[in-house]
């Protein structure tokens, strides 16, 4: 809580609705303070999010700071049809990057403010890990993919997100929730590793299987679109042991 | 080749059966030209699966025509008549909906329907059991029908998610364009879910009824910056129903004296 905005406070302890009515409160007495807020250093992406109808309605947008006024621009051209004709999300850019990797730091743990929200977050892990190659957000991926999975939301995207990236980090990752407490977990980490069969192994036994059949491994660049058992990826040469 | 009871059938008398240029003479064609060994273990099964193909095509065809969106997952919508919207993008049979009715009615109102290529494809194949099994053993068959691409497919028609190596392409096969390429702004254009059709097109939602080069150069036009592979079709696997598990649940539905009128052409 200490670390968190004025208005992230609102929002975590009244919730968005009224946020949002506080914000419009405090932009009627004065629109100098509502500038101010929104443009706090540590507002969280969340906050903001369910903030840009307001920003849009009183017409803020050349009041934010960089790091805001970019992740808006960013967050536009997202949900734009078509997606096609952009300027921000098109090729690399550091203004654009450092705008993804704080809508991602801050956004990424959130699921229930709806599925604009979703596809922003969705869109930027894509473009960070496959374009910008920022393989340091693979655990936050992982992490998310897993954390929707438990409120039966789409993951469909995420996934091919994290296996395009085409690091067997990826599968490290995915296999720490092979000891999971959670059947759902469990029954995601199995089948995205294609060991369905294998109901029985322990995080501690694919590591090591991991570890020795690293060399040999290749992404296939199979998807949940074209199989609903998708081999994500296999191995080149004989193994070395069972699993 | 094609196999019945274990021994290779004269497929010639057969061909004649259907009309020139029909699915099923094109199915049939195929089947008895290629090296391929395709195995049935009676003639009204090998009837039941070139119907089958045909009303795939058939089933494809008219989702075409049905005015039906494209939008990806998190844009579906659905008519609430007959199916909730779930939360992941999927649609689920209403309480109380008649499933028959309930698949007609995105042929008949397509344009209050939106999804991705992927679910069209499951459509597509509810479409044609329903009008091979009829309205009333179709409802027996599948009171609970969630459409979410390959995710949540009925054991029936599990399947049609899993695309396997073979040796021929055949029409009415589900088959997949890849975009090994594609910009990470449109995931949804990774691939593309297409029905062979006959005459050489394809039927993919968002495509329409189109030639592989126009579905490759739609593609390849949703790639990424400095995209050096080009969007391809598959061309060693398919995914095709359990036809031989669809037809044994048919014969159980049938009065036994009616099975080859059924199945005539």
């Amino acid at each position: 809580m200490k670390n968190l905005s004025f208005l992230d406070k609102i929002m975590k302890n009244k919730g968005i609705s009224n946020l949002i009515s506080e914000f419009k409160d405090i932009y009627n007495k004065n629109r100098e303070m509502a500038v101010k807020l929104i443009n706090e250093k540590n507002i969280s992406f969340p906050c903001f999010f369910v903030l840009i109808p307001q920003i849009d309605e009183y017409q803020l947008i050349y009041k934010l700071k960089r790091k805001q006024f970019i992740a808006l621009c960013v967050v536009k051209e997202m949900l734009i049809k078509p997606i096609m004709n952009t300027t921000y999300i098109k090729g690399k850019n550091k203004n654009t990057y450092l705008g993804l990797r704080w809508i991602l730091k801050s956004g990424y743990k959130e699921v229930n403010i709806g599925e604009d929200y979703d596809k922003v977050i969705d869109l930027s892990f894509a473009i960070l890990i496959n374009t910008y190659k920022d393989l340091s957000l693979l655990p936050y991926l992982c992490e998310l993919i897993f954390k929707r999975n438990r409120n039966d939301l789409n993951i469909h995207n995420l996934v091919w997100a994290i296996f395009e990236s085409r690091h067997p980090y990826v599968l490290k990752l995915i296999s720490d929730y092979l000891d999971s407490e959670d059947e759902r977990d469990r029954e995601l980490a199995l089948k995205l590793l294609n060991i369905e069969d294998k109901k029985e192994i322990s995080r501690r036994d694919y590591q090591n299987w991991l570890l020795e059949n690293l060399p040999f491994l290749s992404f296939t660049g199979e998807s949940f679109q074209y199989s609903s058992k998708p081999v994500f990826c296999r191995l080149e040469k004989l193994e070395t042991g069972g699993l | 080749m094609v196999i019945i009871s274990t021994r290779p059938y004269d497929t010639s008398g057969l061909i004649y059966e259907y009309p020139a240029g029909s699915v099923e003479r094109q199915v049939l064609e195929s089947l008895s030209s290629s090296e391929e060994r395709y195995r049935y273990d009676s003639l009204e099964e090998l009837k039941f699966e070139l119907k089958m193909r045909r009303e795939i095509v058939n089933a494809s065809i008219g989702l075409n025509r049905s005015r039906l969106h494209f939008v990806v997952f998190s844009e579906s919508f659905a008519n609430y008549e007959y199916w909730d919207r779930t939360n992941n993008g999927g649609f689920k049979l209403k309480k109380g909906a008649n499933p028959g009715k309930a698949i007609n009615d995105i042929y008949i109102n397509g344009g209050k329907y939106g999804t991705e290529c992927a679910t069209a494809m499951v459509i597509v194949y509810f479409k044609a059991l329903l009008n091979i099994f009829g309205e009333e053993n179709f409802n027996k068959l599948f009171p609970d029908i969630y459409l979410m691409n390959w995710h949540r497919l009925d054991p029936l028609l599990k399947e049609v998610g899993i695309p396997k190596r073979v040796a021929d392409i055949l029409i009415g096969d589900r088959c997949y364009f890849s975009n090994p390429d594609v910009d990470p702004k449109t995931p949804e254009l990774q691939g593309e879910n297409v029905i062979v059709l006959p005459s050489k097109l394809y039927y993919g939602h968002g495509f329409g009824i189109t030639t592989a080069k126009n579905i490759i150069d739609g593609l390849n036009e949703n790639r990424r910056e400095g995209a050096t592979r080009s969007a391809y079709f598959m061309d060693n696997s398919a995914s095709r129903p359990d036809f031989k598990l669809l037809y044994n649940r048919y014969f159980k539905m049938q009065p036994s004296a009616e099975i080859p009128a059924l199945l005539a052409v």
